[in-house]
């Protein structure tokens, strides 16, 4: 099957330029035109709120974004969207009844690959096409719903990315076979995460699963990996936790985030008083433990410590507390969709004026679903950003650019880890369809500190000494500031 | 995010999951066959979840004899079609409602209006572009 192609129109008694007007500033206008635009120019974001019940105006809805990819008022506006299933929007707007009113035409181009993403939320759940022999398939687990759902779209293309090249290269090393990438979503849940992971291994033949979902997720897979015979390497920023035989943690480490940061941070901040903030899981949960002891080794005080389920929209109490507490910094490990929401309610909420933040899963991702204004003031940590200045990072920047385009998602730490991770699979020499577990995790761990794949980090990284930035964030992007 | 018989609703249950999976390697199974493979839940429980399955659509029957046989149908594709097709419409819905008030605020475009309602609504179309 190729593009599903959708096509619907409207009359409406309003001319063009009038129906233009109503784009990003009528929250009324339905989703699509009543959606929040970061911006009308071309690349910037979108965030859509799809209603579950099409029929029901009033329903529930779910999280969608997507980024502008062409805009010629009054007559055009092409929508590249990216969450939570991929698809292009070309709405027009044609001038009728002698330029009085309008027919508005939407075309909607939606892949295959979204299709049947939709059929799986069905429960209907097609088996990938058998791959051509001689090609091996690596196991990618992303969360393209629910709050971790921001980082979807960038770790879908450098899965993608990671894996074309392996293939343009000459293959696997060892066998030369080709890559196939299986990407399957979690919904950022443990009970489809563990479900999602079982059918890759067992039913269609992972030896390797690359993930960079929540560690709540995480924790529900990892006891799978061993069981089943795959290597799952978990690629994003972690708590860390005991030796499993069958997984490999690549991320960054609380105590290496908190030493690096903290000084800088309470230096900034003017005051040793900090209150600890997350979401209600594992990392957040141990990293507030660690920066609890970070803290006081400074010499500074814990005043307030709270945590919120995954999803919570709304932090208005726990801000007013943070003001009351006389709080100089606050420690965010809330992650994705939600940290943007609480980043942008403490920024409306003045908390800016006598706070500073260090926010430790704030990615380009969760920047710029955050907005520039309301980002101003958090600082973050991470092993990468696509702010670096390195030679091998610039290439890369400029082959994800070519083949993805202009409105593709910002890279950051947590999607670039699995680019790495899916090269370093590639490079290990023991990825092939009847590889021997032992064998394939020692081979990979060996890649780990003597690479030899493609990179994006800079040099220093290569020596399997990984550096960590510190990083503010400012309009338009981050500016590091140490490592 | 809502459950229940959305599309977007919460992922189906272990179960049902197996048992769509069952079919899509097998094809067509009778309940005992399908039972058979579970251990933690017996034939009527099976039963259960392939009526289920029938209701949502996923599930087609054929009745040969005594035997009852379960294979899947394609038409899921077809109900995500039309989900995408109102979903997509609901957007221009939402416009026109938005113009239409926006209209009545400014009466002289609206009386030279051909279509007062606003929402001269044409039929959606899909296909397939390769």
């Amino acid at each position: 099957m190729g593009n599903l192609v959708l096509s619907q129109q409207r009359h409406l008694a309003l001319p063009p330029a009038d129906v233009f007007a109503l784009l990003g500033s009528d929250r009324t206008a339905g989703w699509l035109f009543g959606a929040d635009y970061q911006a009308l120019r071309v690349g910037a974001l979108v965030q859509f709120e799809l209603p579950l019940n099409p029929d029901d105006p009033n329903g529930s809805t779910v999280d969608a974004f997507g980024r502008i990819a062409s805009l010629t008022p009054p007559h055009r506006l092409v929508i590249d969207q990216q969450s939570p299933w991929v698809g292009r929007l070309i709405c027009t707007l044609t001038p009728v009844s002698g330029g009085r009113g309008t027919v508005v035409r939407l075309g909607v181009e939606v892949p295959e690959d979204a299709v049947t993403w939709l059929l799986r939320q069905r429960g209907y759940d097609p088996l990938e096409e058998p791959t051509p022999p001689a090609t091996v398939r690596i196991g990618v687990l992303t969360s393209k719903s629910g709050p971790a759902s921001v980082f979807a779209a960038a770790t879908e293309n450098l899965a993608r990315m990671a894996a074309a090249e392996v293939n343009a290269d000459g293959g696997v090393a060892g066998t030369g076979h080709k890559v196939h990438v299986v990407l399957r979503d979690d919904a950022s849940k443990p009970e489809v995460g563990a479900v999602q992971f079982r059918r890759m291994v067992a039913v269609e033949g992972c030896r390797a699963v690359v993930t960079n979902v929540t560690s709540e997720v995480f924790d529900a897979v990892a006891p799978l990996a061993r069981r089943l015979g795959a290597l799952l390497i978990y690629t994003p920023v972690n708590e860390g936790g005991r030796f499993r035989p069958g997984v490999m943690r690549l991320g960054e480490r609380p105590r290496g985030q908190l030493r690096l940061a903290l000084p800088t941070l309470v230096r900034e901040a003017g005051g040793k008083r900090c209150y600890l903030v997350g979401n209600d899981y594992v990392w957040p949960r141990t990293t507030n433990r660690v920066a609890r002891a970070e803290i006081e080794r400074i010499g500074g005080v814990v005043v307030g410590e709270q945590y919120r389920a995954l999803g919570t929209t709304r932090f208005d109490d726990l801000i007013e507390d943070i003001a009351a507490a006389g709080a100089d910094l606050i420690v965010s490990t809330f992650v994705g969709s939600d940290e943007a929401r609480f980043e942008r309610q403490s920024y409306a909420a003045g908390l800016r004026d006598t706070t500073r933040t260090l926010s430790l899963a704030f990615d380009e991702s969760t920047r710029e679903f955050t907005g520039d204004d309301a980002a101003r003031g958090v600082w973050t940590t991470f092993n990468y950003f696509q702010e670096l200045g390195s030679d091998g990072n610039t290439a890369f920047l400029r082959r994800y650019r070519a083949t993805f385009g202009a409105t593709a998602p910002p890279l950051s730490s947590i999607t670039e880890s699995v680019y790495e991770a899916i090269h370093m699979l590639a490079a290990s020499g023991a990825l092939n369809t009847d590889a021997n577990l032992t064998e394939l995790v020692s081979a990979v761990r060996a890649q780990r500190f003597s690479p030899t794949w493609p990179s994006a980090q800079p040099e220093q990284r290569r020596t399997g000494e990984k550096a960590l930035y510190l990083a503010e964030s400012i309009p338009g992007g981050f500016r590091i500031s140490a490592n | 995010m809502s459950c229940g018989s959305s599309p977007f609703g919460a992922l189906a249950d272990d179960t049902r999951r197996a048992v769509l999976s069952l079919l899509s390697e097998h094809g067509e199974l009778t309940v005992t066959q399908i039972a058979e493979q579970f251990t933690h839940i017996g034939r009527t429980a099976v039963s259960m979840q392939l009526r289920v399955l029938r209701d949502a659509g996923l599930v087609k029957e054929r009745r040969a004899g005594k035997y009852r046989y379960y294979s899947l149908r394609v038409e899921p594709v077809h109900e995500v079609i039309s989900f995408l097709n109102s979903l997509y419409g609901a957007s221009l819905d939402g416009l026109a409602r938005a113009a239409e008030a926006s209209a009545d605020q400014e009466p002289a475009a609206a009386s030279d209006a051909p279509d007062p309602t606003g929402t001269d609504k044409d039929t959606p179309r899909w296909g397939i572009s390769y």
